[in-house]
């Protein structure tokens, strides 16, 4: 057995211990982990999975792709798998007989799920798909407009009447530009919550925070909080290490040192085996580093299939040596969240950009 | 699963890839010794492989053995080439899978040839590039090779040619007209809002509206691999009129700002990575938005955007 030339690490124990600290911190709101895009880039199943051993009664899928994944892996019906983002057409018949709750956010997607609910509705073992229906407070991305709310509303009300569907929630996304404009997103989201049930829709769950509100404000938590972020140990606003925020990375990228070349004047330099096609960022050469053997070297340049460093004047590494490139720090590594700090974006960035062609090994919890 | 209507979508031209291939031949005169590394500078090995071979490509080139093992899936015939091996590869997965190492080191060559492979490509030290064998190395392993019966071939006889078959490069400079974009990226207009003017969009509200206006979501995101960064640099088109993209680009979606018109029909196609000739922006223009090369651009795209052959039927596709 040959070390892999690269590979992303997921501690599921780190997985683990997040996803405890995380609820404590919510609660009494419920916390959904939300697993789009393949968990970012963690791995959705695997993700999802340990999200249910430790606790986890609400998966975000965002697709139907996801989501249908999530169910046939085995994520059973006591598990909510949420699912928002639908192509034009979307056909939602498979969605509803795998009891998956359904983001809604205007009259034509209303029209597709209740058009399936009603092919359905007389098979035995139909039960009306729960509807989340989403507001736009200021996002403006998917969302009813607060002008299109109250139609949105009594069209969902109307098809519960019908039994084809259940007014089960009401969401939103915020634009975290700043605390002030949250604050107004949180209160026209209420606002729309009290219309949505005077026309009559029961809206039993609320939720409209993500990880980093949800973790800074407890007046945005309502009754469920999203997070992806912070269960990976990426902390998602300013100025934090993950520790500070009780948070440990789950994802380590490791690699290997390829070849070490003398360039005179005491100069050397490295090749370390992952490179942009793996998904490391080209930008990342000259602001961030690799640790090898405990010593953190600047990248110089990234390439394809490999990226070179400038070794630290007095130390040693050889060919074969493990490579880190980020993690937890307990190797002196950077973290993802320093990665993506140094070269100008999110962790959440360079952990989701990872490429398919770096295998994932899961560490089990 | 069966995709009933398209959602992120990478259209490869093969028309165009067949043109890039003839135009790398009239140029150069070489042997085709294709690059298709890293799912083929993110193209789709399953699309493009049998493609190529089809075109008549002599060999087929890949940084590593996973890599290697899914193009011969494709390629059951082909010379296959790894170029990247662990120090402690024993070369033994290389010779089930019939494939050519390219070696850096007498030592790497002893452990391939060791390990039973058949063909091996020898690196040759250029003083300037990655490490590789030295003259009497290469004197050596020649030797052996005959002794062994492996065919051994060095670099200089070995021209490798790899993003210009795709129309993007690793260098800045533009490869058309010569090498024409292989991919055209592009996604339905998923959903369209009327709002106000002076409205925040995204996450950040770093792009406001300037009139009343009519913005469209479209289902590309920065884990398909569009940056994060290119909210409010880079353009995509809507039928030959370009729009930057308005505001950040979140996970999943970006927003354009379609101004003060009527809503387009959903399903309308934006296309973020295509082909001048059609009005649309190429991965040079986007590139050089972002301070790289095109390469990188197509690369770094991940596996979610549904790779397909121009006008092959997508709702039969499989999400990879």
């Amino acid at each position: 057995m040959t070390a892999p030339l690269v590979e992303a690490v997921i501690d599921l124990g780190a997985l683990d211990k997040n996803i405890t600290h995380l609820r404590r911190t919510v609660a009494p709101a419920e916390l959904m982990v939300v697993v789009k895009a393949d968990a970012y880039g963690h791995g959705r199943v695997p993700v999802a999975r340990q999200a249910v051993a430790s606790g986890i009664r609400s998966i975000g899928a965002l697709d139907l792709d996801t989501a249908l994944e999530l169910r046939a892996s085995g994520i059973g019906d006591d598990v909510t798998v949420l699912s928002w983002l639908y192509p034009p057409g979307q056909d939602f018949t498979e969605a509803i007989r795998a009891r998956v709750d359904l983001g809604v956010s205007s009259l034509a997607e209303l029209a597709e799920v209740t058009d399936a609910s009603r092919r359905l509705a007389d098979a035995e073992g139909f039960v009306p798909p729960r509807l989340h229906l989403k507001l736009d407070t200021g996002l403006h991305r998917n969302g009813a407009t607060a002008a299109d709310w109250p139609a949105l509303v009594t069209a969902a009300v109307a098809a519960e009447r019908d039994g084809l569907v259940r007014t089960f929630a009401a969401w939103t996304h915020i634009a975290e530009a700043s605390e002030d404009e949250d604050t107004r997103a949180l209160e026209r989201f209420l606002d729309g919550v009290a219309v949505a049930r005077e026309l009559g829709a029961s809206i039993d769950v609320r939720h409209l925070a993500a990880s980093s509100a949800g973790l800074r404000r407890e007046d945005v938590r309502l009754d469920l909080v999203r997070m992806g972020g912070h269960c990976w140990g990426i902390p998602s606003f300013d100025g934090v290490t993950p520790s500070d925020i009780g948070l440990i990375p789950v994802m380590t990228l490791r690699a290997q040192v390829l070849a070490v070349r003398e360039l005179g004047d005491e100069h050397i330099e490295a090749y370390v085996s992952a490179g942009y096609g793996d998904g490391v960022p080209r930008n990342v050469a000259g602001t961030c580093s690799v640790a090898v053997r405990g010593v953190q070297h600047p990248i110089t340049r990234v390439e394809r299939d490999h990226l070179v460093i400038a070794v630290m004047p007095g130390t040693e590494l050889a060919q074969g040596d493990p490579a880190v490139l980020f993690g937890t720090g307990a190797e002196g590594e950077q973290t993802v969240r320093q990665w993506g700090d140094r070269s100008g974006t999110l962790g959440d960035e360079i952990t989701t950009r990872i490429a398919a062609r770096v295998p994932r090994r899961y560490l089990e919890a | 699963m069966t995709r009933p209507v398209p959602f992120r979508q990478a259209e490869i031209d093969l028309e165009v890839l067949a043109a890039n291939v003839a135009q790398f031949r009239e140029l150069t005169g070489a042997p085709l010794f294709a690059d298709v590394g890293a799912d083929a500078w993110g193209h789709g090995l399953d699309v493009v492989v049998p493609a190529l071979v089809g075109l008549g490509a002599q060999a087929l080139v890949v940084a590593r053995l996973d890599e290697a093992e899914r193009v011969r899936a494709l390629a059951p015939e082909s010379l296959i080439v790894t170029t990247q091996h662990a120090a402690d590869d024993d070369f033994r997965r290389a010779a089930q899978l019939g494939v050519a190492p390219r070696v850096h080191s007498l030592a790497e060559y002893e452990r391939a040839a060791d390990g039973g492979v058949t063909g091996v490509v020898l690196a040759e030290e250029t003083g300037e590039g990655r490490p590789g064998l030295a003259p009497a190395e290469l004197d050596d392993a020649r030797a052996d090779a005959a002794l062994r019966g492996i065919a051994a071939i060095t670099d200089s006889a070995f021209p490798v040619v790899g993003a210009e078959l795709f129309g993007v490069s690793e260098d800045d400079a533009d490869p058309a007209p010569d090498f024409r974009p292989v991919m055209r990226l592009w996604a339905p207009i998923a959903a369209t809002k009327r709002v106000g003017a002076d409205e925040g969009v995204s996450y950040g509200y770093t792009y406001r509206t300037r009139s009343e206006s009519t913005l469209a979501l479209v289902t590309l995101g920065y884990a398909d691999g569009i940056s994060r960064a290119a909210g409010n640099r880079v353009e995509a088109s809507v039928g030959g009129a370009r729009h930057e993209i308005a505001g950040r680009v979140a996970m999943d979606a970006f927003m354009l700002d379609l101004g003060d018109v009527v809503a387009p029909p959903l399903g309308t196609e934006v296309t973020v990575l295509g082909d001048a000739r059609r009005g649309e922006p190429t991965a040079h223009e986007h590139a050089r938005r972002l301070g790289t090369h095109s390469a990188e651009i197509t690369t770094r795209l991940s596996a979610r955007p549904l790779r397909y052959a121009a006008g092959t039927d997508t709702t039969a596709g499989e999400r990879q």
